[in-house]
């Protein structure tokens, strides 16, 4: 921060009337012009030096104080504009300095120097610089080396006796401020002269001093100090009040012994100040200072009685929106500015237009404060720009003739309620402002999503954002009526899906009431108004990027709803399948719940194979909680770039929408047990015996791989527990272990009409537990009572016929159904597992045996012997050379056969099939 | 040729043993160590036995068993010197002349129980090993077996080589790779008029699991392992057999080499230059190793006792079955069952 500045703001706190503070500035730009006219000549030489030595000095009062910070980034940034500062300085230098390089500057390139050495001598202090500023310190130690040889003299003459320096700069100073009382000294004209290059001086020098934080301020200053000199009688514009007062009441006169006090202050002043400098020097805070006074200042934007116009209002709302997105801007001022703005045009009755146009500015204004994309608004602003967007909506909805849109041009906009009233026609009295509401609305949406993911998600904090989510509702709602207004397709089907992503989740208990026929029928449920949204949007929708989102969330609120056939109609007709793995990631993550909602409604209405088949995709890769979007899993494989991590969070889905993990994994082992339990015992014997379910085997593996088994405690535990029992055809006990108070807390309570569920399940477990006890004990029967059995499992008597019916006609039990006596007789076709062992067991020993004779094949070159008579093999063999090697090979079998004559039978049965074989192998 | 001559002495050394006289004391020391350790289907109960040898009979006298859970700074050999030493001050007989493993279904062959085998019969001549059951025990049969590897196999390890020509010089296939010796339970005299005493105590139903005819069962469990060391000797014969193909190609290679080689060198002949300088064949075709046939060999000893354990079971198990059909007959509801599972067996 400039001495000046400096000096100014310090002021502050002695002279407690502060609006005279903020008048010094600005009038400080007309008395330059004043004594514009005097010396030029010599003034210009003069400054030139000062300014140039200034500039230096700033610079290398920030590098110091870099230093203390060790900001090694900001340091090269300075450093470089040190040098070209310097650079710039080097002809005045020549001029006035004879070639000698300033002491001062010899000193801050030694103080850098010794302090870079330091630092990089410091090797464990560099490891723990951040990656950022050890980039800076190698490049910055780098240049300064190559810099400081064109100073090489110069620096060893300084190091030679450094004491002198302070001394020097002492003297320096004190000979400045010589001079500088000297040229006060020297007359008024000379004073006022000298008083005026003080004054513009610290307008340029501002920018380097604070490069973030106070750019606005500095533009926005120099923005006034044009209207200051452009617009003298323009009334418009006034960056301070007491200064547009001043003229117009005092006048010249007024202005100038006004302008006298101030000299007699500042110098005053400044002597303190001169004491109080070297204090300050190291303060650094200088620049916060001046910004916390020009907030004060800014909410003052137009001269008390001036006359508030639109077009003046427009130009002060430009001329904000001017400065935004540049780096220094501070975005909180500028919503207060924007929000001043608004009291003030409304205080002047300037009409709709312009409220909207200003509020629409707020809300984009409140969005543009958080810089980053990734993380989410704060409260405080959350809230404002809720009640903004919910204001200006309401504003909208008042009127029918605001057309707002993005389709009007900047050029366009009319907002002048003067010539709203003016317009004779009715048909072109209308107010039209850019701006997309809808985009906003959607942007408010995101945000809230973002806040939402931001908060601990069992916190209290998350349920009272989550009571915005009405709010953000309302606000849909009542864009909707606005947009339905302008009725344009493309931006209600938008619209639409907003809504539809706002209430596909959510479980409306009248919708069940009312196809039950409990409810009145009146009540248009959120099932029904699903329908129509996705109705129009699947026919009015161009892009085809909507509709498959919609279409999603379309048969999730079904499967919601237990409207099980409607949703797996929809989803079948839809052709989703096919195409999700082209669409993107969130709709993909939309999908893999839809699915899963699909599989639990199908879980509910007892249709478990359905159920056992949308589940298998999300449960079978041990990744359900990625592919739901419901929280990152660790990877142990390879790390994940922070990139991606980021883009991995940002589709998170929100706390309240999560689907339970639990309950999922547990209707995917119920099914999966319901399945597989039966298919295993059916299958018991076969070789072939493929899995059903991959993850249900892991869990029966991982139980029996245990040495004690206790009584379950986990939900997987108590679903392999059932399993065991359901196996050996205990179905009461499998009951019991599915059906318990900790599996009802845990899982099954979760099911709006959970007593309907359970009674599905029991009935299930009954019947899959008699399908499997007639797979694994029907060898043991000759025949069995249909009415034992009914007992056995608690089922009617016709149900048992049925199934038993049914397992007779798929050919998975050899029986006949006896009606006389209502019992199963069995046929006794299938082989007993003893006996299909040993026809396994045959076939390998038959490939053994072609093994061995290929063995000897080779041995006996390719004569061979007959293939089909297993007799005349070894009867041939002696006939061929090397006996002992054949002895041993056929010895071996032919012992091996002899001990196998239990099996012989079996295996001449199987010697065609072992025939093909052969010849496969031989060809 | 030293190899031949001990041979040639080795039966001589090898008949002093053809009778294993084992102490009841033994056998129900092994039997608890077993059942204790070795029930279940990893885990292997192993233990030292002691004994003298007396002419051509070993007796075993006592035993002791490894311990079970090894730390890493335990010494092995440490704990069964310590052992023996203990034994001797009670006046046992200290002498280690084998030891004893648990098994389950008779699977008990691997090469590292033959290489165990063999280390004891080079160390201790007359070392067996006792393998015990306790699955088949539970059925109704003590099995309590003794073996020793054959001269021939000793001889093989001695080599060291497990080609299949190194087995074929050693005149030795699967069936003699491993003999069993005879075994004897002795007990004293007064340990006789206990169990004399005993069986009077015990009442007669106690018998009852004699009659077990849970056949199914036993013949799947045999039938498993069978299929599972079928397969593994399948994939050995596969490998013999690309072996196989390998050597005929690389002959029939050198066959052409060296044709090629004496045309030219007559060729050169001819012309009258000086023929090509003989190369060494096995430098240009390098031999390809012979895979181990001990292996094939292992598995194969190890069906042929599976088949013979079924051959056994299954003789007995028909006994038991007419036996308990004949006691059935005067209740023919059941009779349909019996003659269902002895279809089975």
């Amino acid at each position: 921060m400039s001495r000046f500045f400096g000096t100014a703001s310090d002021s502050d706190t002695e002279s407690d009337v502060s609006e005279e503070e903020v008048q010094q500035r600005p009038t400080a730009v007309p008395t330059y012009t004043f004594s514009d006219d005097e010396e030029e000549q010599k003034r210009i030489v003069r400054s030139a030096k000062e300014k140039r030595f200034e500039e230096l000095k700033d610079i290398i009062k920030l590098i110091k104080n870099y230093k203390k910070n060790k900001d090694l980034s900001k340091m090269l940034s300075s450093f470089e504009e040190l040098t070209k500062a310097y650079q710039k300085a080097l002809p005045v230098i020549a001029k006035e300095e004879k070639g000698v390089t300033p002491r001062f500057y010899i000193q801050c390139l030694v103080e850098v120097e010794t302090f870079l050495n330091e630092l990089w001598e410091d090797r464990d202090g560099r490891k723990n610089l951040s990656k950022n500023n050890s980039k800076s310190l190698s490049t910055l130690r780098q240049k300064m080396r190559k810099y400081v040889k064109d100073f090489e003299a110069d620096v060893a003459k300084f190091k030679e006796n450094p004491d002198e320096e302070e001394e020097d700069e002492e003297a320096e100073e004190k000979s400045e401020a010589e001079s500088d009382e000297e040229s006060e000294a020297e007359g008024p004209a000379a004073f006022r002269k000298s008083e005026s290059e003080t004054r513009t001086k610290p307008l340029p020098k501002v920018k380097p001093i604070a490069p973030e934080g106070d750019e606005s301020d500095d533009s926005y200053w120099d923005s006034d100090g044009e209207d200051e000199t452009s617009s003298s009688d323009d009334d418009s514009k006034y960056a301070n009040l007491k200064d547009k007062f001043l003229k117009v009441a005092g006048g010249e006169d007024d202005k100038k012994k006004e302008k006298k006090d101030r000299k007699d202050k500042e110098k005053a002043q400044r002597r303190k100040d001169r004491e109080e400098e070297e204090e300050l020097e190291m303060e650094g805070g200088d620049g916060w200072q001046v910004q916390g006074k020009a907030t004060q200042a800014k909410p003052k934007m137009f001269a008390k009685d001036a006359d508030i116009n639109t077009g003046v209002v427009l130009k002060k709302l430009f001329e904000i929106l001017a400065a935004r997105g540049k780096k220094g801007t501070d975005r909180r001022e500028q919503v207060e500015m924007l929000h001043e703005l608004y009291t003030v045009s409304e205080a002047n009755n300037l009409g709709i237009g312009i409220a909207v146009k200003v509020k629409f500015t707020i809300i984009s204004a409140i969005f543009d404060y958080n810089p980053k994309i990734c993380d989410a608004m704060k409260p405080e602003h959350w809230e404002k720009l809720l009640q903004c967007i919910a204001e200006l909506l309401d504003l909208l909805n008042s009127r029918t003739d605001i057309i707002m849109g993005e389709h009007v041009s900047e050029d366009h906009e009319k907002l002048d309620q003067a010539e709203y009233d003016a317009e004779q026609d009715p048909s072109r009295r209308f107010f039209s402002v850019r701006g997309c509401m809808l985009t906003t609305v959607e942007r408010m949406d995101e945000e809230f999503v973002k806040i939402l993911k931001e908060c601990d998600a069992h916190s209290n904090e998350y349920v009272e954002r989550l009571k915005d989510e009405t709010r953000v509702s309302a606000i849909i709602d009542s864009l909707q009526t606005y947009i339905e207004r302008q009725s344009l397709p493309a931006e209600l089907c938008r619209l639409y899906m907003r809504k539809i992503e706002h209430m596909y989740y959510k479980f409306d208990p009248n919708t069940i009431k009312q196809s039950n026929g409990e409810s009145n029928v009146e009540k248009d449920t959120t099932l029904a108004v699903m329908d129509r949204l996705c109705r129009y949007i699947y026919v009015n929708d161009k892009e085809e990027r909507i509709r498959p989102r919609a279409m999603l969330c379309h048969i999730y609120h079904y499967a919601l709803h237990d409207e099980w056939y409607k949703a797996r109609d929809l989803m079948l007709m839809s052709h989703l399948q096919e195409t999700v793995h082209l669409l993107d990631p969130s709709t993909q993550i939309l999908y893999n719940r839809t699915m899963v909602q699909l599989g639990l409604c199908a879980f509910r209405h007892g249709h478990i194979k359905e159920a056992h088949h949308a589940l298998l995709d999300i449960q079978s890769s041990g990744r359900a909680k990625e592919l739901l979007a419901q929280g990152l899993l660790l990877q142990r494989q390879h790390e994940r770039t922070s990139e991606q991590e980021k883009i991995e969070k940002q589709r998170q889905m929100p706390f309240h929408m999560h689907i339970n993990l639990e309950l999922l994994e547990c209707v995917y082992l119920v099914s999966a047990m319901l399945i597989e339990i039966p298919y295993m015992a059916a299958h018991e014997s076969d070789a072939r015996r493929r899995m059903i379910s991959k993850s249900f085997h892991h869990q029966l593996k991982v139980s029996e791989r245990q040495a004690v088994t206790g009584p379950p405690e986990s939900m997987r535990e108590h679903v392999v527990a059932a399993s065991k029992a359901m196996r050996n055809g205990l179905w009461k006990q499998a009951h019991n272990f599915i059906i318990n108070e900790k599996m009802n807390a845990k899982v099954w309570d979760l099911f709006y009409q959970a007593d309907r569920v359970r009674t599905m399940l029991v009935r299930k477990i009954q019947e899959e537990s008699l399908r499997t006890y007639l797979f694994t004990h029907s060898s043991v029967y000759d025949s069995l009572s249909m009415a034992t059995l009914s007992k056995m499992f608690d089922l009617e008597q016709p149900t048992v016929h049925a199934i038993i019916s049914k397992m007779v006609m798929n050919e998975e039990l050899m029986a006949s159904l006896d009606e006389p006596t209502q019992s199963v007789v069995m046929h006794r076709t299938e082989p007993s597992r003893l006996q299909s062992m040993s026809l396994q067991l045959a076939d390998k020993l038959a490939n053994l045996v072609d093994n061995n004779e290929r063995i000897l094949k080779i041995r006996q070159g390719p004569f061979g012997f007959s293939r089909g008579n297993q007799n005349v093999r070894f009867g041939d063999r002696p006939q061929y050379g090397n006996r002992q090697g054949q002895q041993g090979g056929g010895g071996n079998w032919q012992r091996r056969g002899g001990d196998n004559r239990d099996n012989r039978d079996n295996h001449r049965d199987n010697r065609d099939n072992h025939r093909d074989n052969r010849d496969r192998h031989n060809n | 040729m030293a190899n031949r001559n001990r041979r040639a002495n080795a039966p001589d050394v090898d008949n002093t043993i053809d009778l294993v006289q084992v102490d009841g004391l033994v056998v129900a020391k092994i039997i608890k160590h077993c059942h204790e350790e070795g029930s279940s289907a990893v885990d292997v109960a192993q233990g030292v036995l002691l004994g003298l040898v007396a002419d051509t009979r070993l007796e075993v006298t006592n035993c002791f068993p490894f311990p079970k859970n090894l730390d890493e700074n335990f010494d092995e050999e440490d704990y069964q010197m310590e052992m023996m030493r203990h034994l001797r001050k009670v006046n046992v007989d200290h002498l280690h002349v084998g030891w004893y493993q648990s098994t389950q279904q008779g699977a008990f062959l691997s090469t590292q129980f033959l290489e165990s085998q063999f280390t004891y019969q080079t160390s201790i001549e007359e070392s067996v090993v006792l393998i015990y059951d306790p699955l088949k025990t539970k059925r109704g049969f003590l099995h309590l077996k003794a073996y020793r590897l054959t001269p021939q196999a000793v001889a093989l390890y001695k080599d060291n080589d497990f080609g299949a020509d190194a087995i074929k010089t050693h005149h030795l296939s699967f069936e003699s790779l491993y003999q069993e010796i005879r075994l004897v339970i002795h007990n004293s005299h007064l340990v006789n008029a206990l169990l004399c005493e005993l069986s009077e105590m015990v009442p007669s139903y106690e018998g009852s699991q004699y009659l077990d005819l849970g056949t199914a069962s036993v013949l799947e469990k045999h039938l498993r392992s069978l299929t599972d060391n079928v397969d593994e000797l399948l994939q050995d014969t596969n490998k013999f057999n690309i072996y196989q193909r390998q050597v005929v190609k690389q002959q029939q290679e050198k066959q052409k080499y060296v044709q090629k080689r004496n045309l030219e060198n007559t060729a050169r002949q001819a012309r009258g230059e000086a023929p090509l300088p003989d190369e060494d064949i096995t430098k240009v075709f390098k031999p390809i190793p012979v895979p181990p046939r001990l292996e094939p060999m292992v598995l194969s000893a190890q069906i042929a006792a599976h088949c013979q354990q079924v051959s056994l079971f299954c003789s007995q198990a028909l006994g038991k079955l007419f036996l308990s059909e004949a006691l059935q007959q005067p209740q023919p509801s059941q009779q349909t069952v019996l003659k269902g599972s002895s279809k089975t067996a």
